[in-house]
């Protein structure tokens, strides 16, 4: 139990007191034994190059991707498949489709994921046409305003920390690259701006692409002895007031615009300080839930050891309550999967069509890197499910979204934008289902805005009357409000 | 009929002089007359509860005392400003009547306190050109320049260069910029500093200490006797020996900070972080752990992120104070460097620290002098060579040519063009056609705007291909068996020396094995190489069929072109004008798979004419429909529907005229369609061979035409330029190569180039105060005979640059 008297003594700073207020929340939660207050938790993972839709349909059903042995006019993928059968996924579509999962086999990308098909959501045919982009929508992806590069309002994961986290970090992102394009035939190893999670307009989030910095920015406090921590608090508290006697000398001599830009900084300070605090106050879950270092792993140059440190270190984030919403960045478009036998291949050449010399295709490539990641959400779920909380455990209250920064194709693919969710909020979703929505266009379709404003709805986050810009060419249809489909 | 009376009477009303973005000093302006310019111009429509769009200017009201008349007032204004209202077809406000208006109305709603949202607005770069053109080259302003004292966060070439300075490596670079890719990035305005940045810089700090402190540790072991005397500063510390004395102190700070911010420090900011330093140790007992904690703060502290142009001495007759010392030097090394003049040791902007020295920068004379002699120097060489880097990003900045290499083309329609598209080498190509022009300094804008001259594949030095193709007979005559060995010896300690291999002993036993191996073979494999490169004779590289593919771009024929030694060559006047047509600016400005008429256009109109373009209001579908029997021009008529036109008009007839060029940059005559009446999007297809491999094969567009089987028609882009309504800018065009040289006469063109490098130089958009020092830097440029460095030497010396005033409200003592 934290001593809330404590740490409310050791945190009254003026700028920082604000980032509190959800941390006091949630003890009062915690005191009042309320169950519906039980911290909400939020994992998104957004992968590059498109979420291939055709492999996300449950076996054995009417609207399955048939294969063929002509091209059928909607999408085929004759073109990455040669002599292969064709596998068609309807491209117009009246009607809403809905059903439950269970009864039905799942597709094999989904395997890892069987033993939570009742927690499963798979929502298909969401679109968000008008966010434009090179590979990718950019900040649009979880915005839904359209601007790939600049950041020009608040990002689904932001505003959902900023209601819930009620740790040190109000959101945690980790990346292997930051750059979407380029051969980025190595990770990148300190802060990146991947271009995807935004506070508000103009206020980009980076992301930590090195394992080791984000572990030793994480957990380093619970390494340290008490010692140790005296020394490092003693120290901070010298550099503060330095730091801060150094600004007001030159605040004094500013305009008011310099003086806010200058506050920004010399708040930033607070927040650090503030954060470090608040680390301090957790130590012991810090230290309960750290991971173990894995030299080897976390240091690796290889794509595929830094996608598992991101999801193995996201995790323990979030159980030590750290943060409430971890957003993951796994691939970009220079990824290499060496680990799934595809050589120097990165994932731009792949989803341009590449072959390995055995045959291989390129969908056959994207299905096993989807699967793939499917396979860590599985490891996640179980850390998670090991964890109780309440009369369950952590991932009664974490939802985790699946889905692709460029929607359901390599280029393009945005009227059809593909997301798998498992977990719930609040258990106010219907979740082991499979929703797939009238095509882009048509009457009762809906857009990756309606799904966020649900999770929103769920969360009790506050949005207007839409979420980032609507789509000006299906301005006849309804885009207002939340995707009553994923309700229970 | 209005309004010339009503305007005489407005203008006579503006009493006084601007400050800041037009707004006067006496607001005299009464609402009266307000009412009558909307009466004139715009209660036709807008008036009562029906007025059209829903707005009703009865309701305008210029007391803008509550946050919701002000921003009424803004949307009023930022109307006017687009020139969106009154409607072109139903007005006829002239140009200097709506800038007098305008300038009125944004003088209210600066001063409104409710009016913050507009001010910050109009300091981003896209809101440059939002200041009247013509009153600002007018004359009639008279007031000397000033820029407000302000702080500037450093750039990240800043950061680069004093990392080179330390020799640090492995640092991640914490600033980037928040200014938009297309256009001038360092704002001091704009670029913030955020969390992220702060905890990167504490990273780097740290990582940086450790291997200091691995060093000195290294030295006491390693070094010798005589090298041990020569104190390394952090021995004291790290020792853990012995008391550490005031000197020791005084010596570690000194040298990291001039280490961290690659210059000496002053006494006073020496004596803080001793004091810090000395409070550190007494509250830990720790010294290491203490020198860390120091280490940090002067990585984070304000002087390390930002640059303070405050001013200081008397303060003149306008409020204003010149820039002095320490900080002129800066300012001025700032904007030709990317380093401070107090870095130490011999570089170019040591000449100015060394100017500040001898009191040598006292006054504007001096200043003027200081420059010349530092631009002297500057000889534009070829690659990356530059004394004076800013000046040559500038063009990199205010083309955008440099962002080809973002645009991706896919690698299959890349071959069904039959080209060979490499974005970074066509980048290349026009930072050699502007060095070369700049190195003349002659007519330099007009001549980037017009000539026909290219380098292509090509390093920018005549001489280049000589020597290298000398160095290769000498290499040739060189190699024996001693080469070998050498060379084989060479790559082994290359190998031990990478940590790839120093973690993999077995990689590394099985790599060395294998280089022995090859030592037998090594000769005859150069020799074949060398021969080859002699054979093809002087080049700047293999000229490889591929590489060939390349001058395509150019329209050069790949079967019959001899690869120029001496460059720049001559490219059909018909065809090419400056940097715009050029194949690197052309791909800039495309999407990944056709032409971008639209951001061409409002390059154009605002770059060249200082023109504004409204931003796309956000009900708006900005996409081009699709019809693959329709042309771009074709599809585009869709923005001629009122609603959009009233923007369009400015940028469409410009950014069409490009159409001569695909987006690869090639210039072309005639839109081609196939069989079905389909545009052709391609020039060649895939065919599989024998054994199954994909070769491209030419699609004989001509001959199927003549065949009858595909069809053709010729591209027509004439338009003229009546409607834009610039002074000396009138009649038609036949294309964008006929369009650019006739705006490349204009002194529009030239001054708005002008501007744009004074929004580079002072980080700032322009203000009505600046006029005086954009007048002048325009008239250098023509005494000049076009001569940059002219203009760049006015702008350095001009009162916009030199003078700083406070901001009302600032508290400054």
């Amino acid at each position: 139990m934290i001593d809330r008297r404590l740490w409310l003594k050791t945190t009254s700073l003026g700028a920082g007191s604000a980032l509190f207020a959800p941390f006091l929340r949630s003890l009062e939660a915690h005191a009042a034994g309320n169950p519906q207050l039980l911290p909400k938790r939020f994992v998104f993972i957004v992968k590059a190059s498109g979420l291939d839709k055709f492999n996300l349909v449950p076996k054995g059903i009417k609207e399955q991707p048939r294969l063929t042995d002509v091209p059928p006019s909607g999408r085929y993928e004759s073109k990455y498949e040669k002599g292969k059968k064709y596998r068609y996924y309807p491209k117009s579509r009246d009607k809403l489709v809905q059903f439950d999962l269970d009864g039905h086999e799942l597709p094999d990308v989904l395997k890892p994921l069987k033993e939570y098909r009742d927690q499963l959501t798979i929502v298909q045919g969401l679109s968000a046409k008008h966010l434009k982009g090179n590979h990718t929508a950019g900040y649009g992806a979880l915005s839904c305003a359209n601007s790939e590069l600049s950041p020009i309002a608040p990002t689904v994961d932001a505003l959902l920390g900023l209601k819930h986290s009620t740790g040190p970090y109000p959101m945690f992102g980790m990346a292997t690259n930051g750059t979407l394009r380029g051969q980025a035939s190595k990770p990148d190893d300190s802060y990146v701006y991947p271009n995807l999670s935004a506070y508000k307009a103009g206020q980009g989030i980076a992301y930590q692409a090195s394992p080791t910095k984000a572990f030793n920015e994480l957990f380093g406090t619970a390494i340290l002895s008490p010692a140790e921590l005296k020394t490092k608090n003693l120290l901070q508290e010298n550099l503060m007031d330095f730091l801060k006697d150094d600004a007001k000398r030159i605040r004094k001599q500013l305009s008011q615009d310099d003086k806010a830009r200058f506050d920004a900084y010399v708040d930033t300070f607070e927040s650090l300080q503030v954060r470090e605090k608040r680390k301090a106050t957790i130590k012991h879950k810090i230290k309960k839930y750290k991971p173990d270092y894995k030299k080897n792993k976390y240091t690796s140059m290889q794509h595929m050891d830094r996608m598992e440190s991101q999801f193995e270190l996201g995790t323990a984030a979030l159980i030590a309550g750290l943060t409430n919403v971890i957003t993951l960045r796994p691939d970009t478009l220079g990824t290499q999967y060496q680990g799934l036998g595809f050589g120097n291949l990165g994932l731009h050449q792949i989803g341009h069509g590449a072959t390995l010399p055995d045959g291989t295709t390129a969908r056959e490539m994207r299905r096993k890197v989807d699967a793939y990641h499917f396979g860590l959400i599985a490891k996640m779920v179980q850390r998670l499910k090991r964890i109780p909380e309440g009369d369950g455990t952590m991932l009664d209250n974490t939802l985790i979204v699946y889905l692709s920064c460029t929607g359901g194709e390599h280029h393009g693919g945005r009227d059809d934008w593909p997301v798998v969710m498992l977990g719930n909020v609040d258990d106010k979703m219907k979740t082991g289902q499979y929703v797939q929505l009238p095509s882009y266009g048509k009457k009762n379709h809906r857009t990756l805005a309606n799904l966020y404003m649900a999770i929103m709805d769920a969360a009790k986050v506050s949005y207007g009357k839409h979420f980032g810009q609507i789509d000006p060419q299906i301005r006849d249809l309804d885009q207002s409000g939340p995707l009553e489909e994923i309700f229970g | 009929m209005v309004s010339i009376r009503y305007f005489a009477v407005l203008m006579l009303l503006v009493v006084g002089v601007d400050q800041g973005f037009g707004q006067t000093r006496h607001q005299k302006t009464t609402s009266l007359k307000f009412d009558q310019f909307l009466e004139t111009h715009c209660l036709d429509c807008h008036s009562g509860k029906d007025g059209e769009g829903g707005i009703d200017l009865d309701q305008f009201s210029t007391d803008l005392n509550s946050l919701q008349k002000t921003e009424f007032a803004t949307r009023v204004l930022e109307q006017l400003e687009a020139e969106l209202m009154p409607p072109r077809d139903s007005s006829e406000l002239k140009r200097s009547e709506r800038a007098e208006v305008i300038r009125a109305l944004r003088s209210l709603v600066i001063k409104s306190p409710f009016g913050t949202a507009y001010r910050k607005r109009m300091q981003l770069p896209a809101f440059g050109n939002y200041i009247d053109h013509d009153l600002l080259f007018g004359g009639t302003i008279k007031q000397p320049g000033f820029t407000y004292s302000r702080i500037w966060r450093i750039s990240p070439y800043i950061f680069e260069s004093r990392r080179r300075a330390g020799k640090i490596k492995g640092l991640q670079n914490p600033y980037s910029f928040s200014t938009h890719p297309n256009g001038i990035r360092d704002y001091a305005t704009v670029n913030h500093v955020d969390s992220s940045v702060i905890a990167t810089i504490v990273m780097n700090a740290g990582n940086e200490f450790e291997y200091l402190v691995e060093q000195a540790k290294k030295e006491q072991k390693n070094s010798s006797p005589k090298k041990r005397r020569r104190k390394n500063p952090f021995a004291p510390f790290v020792n853990n020996s012995g008391a550490i004395t005031d000197a020791d102190m005084v010596s570690v700070v000194q040298s990291t900070l001039n280490r961290i911010l690659a210059r000496a420090p002053k006494a006073a900011e020496r004596d803080r972080y001793v004091a810090l330093l000395k409070q550190n140790i007494e509250t830990t007992k720790q010294p290491l752990q203490s020198l860390r904690s120091v280490f940090i703060s002067m990585y984070v502290s304000s002087e390390s992120i930002y640059r303070f142009e405050l001013g200081s001495g008397q303060t003149d007759q306008w409020g204003r104070q010149r820039l002095e010392g320490r900080e002129l030097a800066e300012a001025l090394s700032y904007a030709l460097f990317d380093n401070s003049p107090f870095q130490g040791g011999r570089t170019n902007a040591s000449m100015i620290a060394k100017a500040l020295d001898e009191g040598k920068l006292e006054t504007r004379e001096q200043i003027r002098q200081l420059l010349t002699r530092i631009l002297e120097q500057e000889k534009f060489p070829p690659g990356r060579g530059e004394s004076t880097p800013r000046l040559m990003r500038f063009f990199r900045e205010f083309f955008g040519y440099h962002r080809a290499a973002d645009v991706f083309k896919d690698n299959q329609r890349v071959n069904e063009h039959g080209i060979y598209h490499d974005p970074r080498q066509l980048i290349k190509d026009a930072d050699n056609l502007i060095k070369s022009i700049l190195r003349e300094d002659k007519n330099v804008f007009q001549r980037l705007l017009i000539t026909n001259e290219a380098y292509v594949f090509h390093d920018g030095d005549n001489t280049a291909a000589d020597r290298r193709h000398a160095a290769n007979i000498k290499a040739l005559s060189e190699l024996n068996d001693e080469w070998a060995r050498k060379t084989t010896e060479k790559r082994i300690n290359g190998i031990r020396k990478k940590p790839k291999y120093k973690a993999n002993p077995k990689l590394m036993e099985r790599t060395i094995a294998r280089i022995k191996a090859e030592e037998n073979t090594l000769v005859e494999k150069e020799r074949k190489r060398l021969e080859k490169l002699i054979k093809a004779g002087p080049a700047m590289k293999p000229v490889r069929s591929r590489n060939r593919r390349y001058a395509s771009a150019y329209n050069i024929n790949m079967r019959t072109w001899k690869w120029p030694k001496v460059q720049p060559f001559e490219l059909p006047r018909e065809q090419r004008a400056g940097i715009l047509t050029h194949p690197a600016w052309l791909a800039a400005y495309s999407t990944n798979d056709d032409n971008d008429p639209v951001h061409r256009g409002i390059w154009v109109y605002e770059k060249l004419l200082a023109g504004v373009v409204a931003n796309v209001p956000p009900d708006v579908d900005a996409r081009i429909p699709e019809d693959a029997k329709k042309t771009l021009h074709e599809r585009l008529q869709v923005v001629q529907q009122q609603s959009c036109w009233k923007c369009h008009y400015k940028i469409n007839p410009l950014g069409e005229s490009f159409e001569m060029f695909d987006d690869f940059g090639r210039f072309r005559t005639h839109y081609y369609f196939d069989e079905s009446a389909n545009l052709l999007t391609q020039t060649h297809r895939a065919v599989t061979d024998e054994d199954g491999k994909i070769g491209f094969r030419s699609l004989a567009r001509d001959q199927k035409v003549t065949e009858g089987v595909y069809s053709k028609r010729p591209i027509k882009v004439q338009s003229d330029f009546d409607a834009l309504g610039i002074p000396g800018l009138t009649g038609k065009f036949d294309n964008a190569v006929d369009m650019i040289h006739k705006i490349a006469k204009t002194d529009r063109a030239r001054q708005s180039i002008i501007r744009h490098l004074f929004r580079y130089l002072l980080g700032r958009n322009e203000m009505l105060s600046d006029s005086q020092s954009l007048i002048a830097a325009d008239r250098a440029y023509v005494d000049s005979g076009g001569s940059f460095k002219a203009v760049v030497i006015s702008i350095l010396t001009s009162d916009s640059f030199l003078y700083r005033r406070p901001k009302p409200g600032t508290n400054k003592k």
